[in-house]
């Protein structure tokens, strides 16, 4: 799996997903702050399949970008492709008060 | 030739042994005594239990109130006995200021083992923290490893490493199962907040600043000296990463794990969780502290599947110098 961080958002009807491939740590902070800015909603899919390592500072950058769509009324925001690990990461921290899990 | 026994448990009470009696039970040669009425008397009677100890298991029970009178016997009649308070992982952490203020190095937060789990007995966390301060500080990973298992290191350069590094330790990790796999994710998390936090959050000027940012690239300082250590017995992933600030303090370590075990709501967005992720994805947390010489995270990840993790881990922390 690629460790360098990049995102693509594709509009899907109503729906914004975001790929988020590579490693989320300290090196991706110039592009999720910009995140925000390219979602229009009302539906934003964050699909984590192509993600491989999120470590603290990732997390932090991912519950900004949440806690800013969150203020945004009328944006559901769903998450998939999780792997075990990364599932688990945003039970503990939090990221799960922000956005749902798909089944 | 009989030996004599050279570890003292001291337990508040019935209800103390009924907690420890399982890890207690897994080191060889302790003797564990009950003291149900802490006067002088019964704990002189306690401590003559072993005449020579080495290390002296002492309940948290005992504090805050009856610590003063328990650890003045114990220092009469074991000056050279290592004091290792324990307290169990599923009660509120001790208080770590008194307990550094009266001299005690050790605190060994130790997590629930099943009494039907041969396996985790064996490698108990209590019997690993023991062993991890009986052994040769440098061959501490071995601790959790099988003899034998060759441990190798690296002497960091540049921030630049990390990945490489990292992509080292997870190909030492053989083996195509869901376990094997979940431990590779688990010690590439790990490595990564350790050099994370030796890079950027142990550097500290004067006043306490820290001396460069998270994600920002830079070179070790002359003089800076960061090891990592790994190795893997087949079953047991040890890593060990020491830095040369001894910044961290024992409070703030223990702060920030019980801040952060009982949030209920969102965490800071500014970072900072680096060490809380490392406890809660580790199976045996071991942190020693020189202070403004070196610190050292070391630990180990085990095969296992993610429902057996721990809720409420265990960590063990040492202060090798006046920290309070």
């Amino acid at each position: 799996m690629e460790t360098d961080f990049r995102v693509e958002v594709v509009r899907d009807g109503i729906a914004d997903v975001i790929y988020f491939c590579g490693t989320i740590d300290a090196k991706a902070e110039q592009i999720m702050n910009g995140l925000s800015g390219q979602v229009r909603g009302p539906d934003v899919r964050c699909d984590f399949s192509g993600t491989g390592r999120i470590n603290s500072m990732g997390i932090a950058f991912l519950l900004r970008f949440l806690k800013s769509l969150r203020d945004r009324k009328n944006v559901r925001v769903s998450l998939c492709g999780l792997n075990q690990m990364n599932a688990m990461l945003f039970k503990m921290t939090g990221i799960y008060l922000l956005a749902t899990p798909e089944q | 030739m009989t030996t004599n026994p050279t570890i003292l448990a001291l337990l508040r009470d019935e209800a103390d042994l009924n907690i420890w009696q399982n890890d207690l039970a897994a080191i060889p040669g302790i003797v564990t005594v009950v003291i149900s009425d802490p006067s002088p008397p019964s704990v002189q009677r306690a401590c003559a239990a072993v005449p020579m100890s080495r290390f002296i298991l002492l309940s948290g029970r005992f504090y805050p109130a009856e610590a003063p009178v328990v650890l003045e016997v114990i220092r009469k009649l074991h000056p050279a006995a290592e004091i290792l308070l324990v307290s169990p992982a599923a009660a509120p952490f001790p208080a770590v200021s008194p307990i550094l203020k009266d001299g005690i190095r050790n605190l060994i937060v130790v997590p629930a083992l099943s009494p039907s789990d041969e396996e985790r007995r064996r490698k108990s966390p209590l019997s690993i923290a023991i062993s991890s301060l009986a052994d040769d500080a440098r061959e501490r990973i071995s601790t959790c490893l099988r003899p034998g298992t060759v441990a190798r290191e690296f002497l960091l350069e540049s921030s630049d490493q990390k990945e490489t590094l990292i992509a080292h330790l997870v190909e030492a990790v053989g083996g195509s199962t869901a376990e094997a796999e979940f431990l590779r994710q688990r010690a590439a998390l790990i490595a990564d907040e350790m050099i994370e936090n030796a890079l950027y959050g142990a550097p500290r000027d004067q006043r306490g600043s820290q001396l460069f940012r998270k994600g920002e690239p830079r070179t070790i300082l002359p003089g800076e000296r960061i090891m990592f250590r790994f190795g893997f017995d087949g079953e047991n992933l040890a890593m060990e990463l020491a830095d040369g600030w001894g910044s961290l303090h024992p409070v703030e370590v223990v702060d920030h794990f019980s801040r952060n075990r009982e949030r209920e709501g969102l965490p800071p967005t500014e970072g900072g969780l680096g060490l809380f992720l490392i406890w809660r994805f580790i199976d045996h947390l071991h942190i020693s502290i020189s202070p403004g010489r070196e610190t050292v995270v070391s630990g180990h990840v085990r095969l296992r599947t993610p429902e057996d993790l721990s809720d409420a881990p265990g960590f063990h922390i040492t202060t090798w110098r006046a920290c309070a």
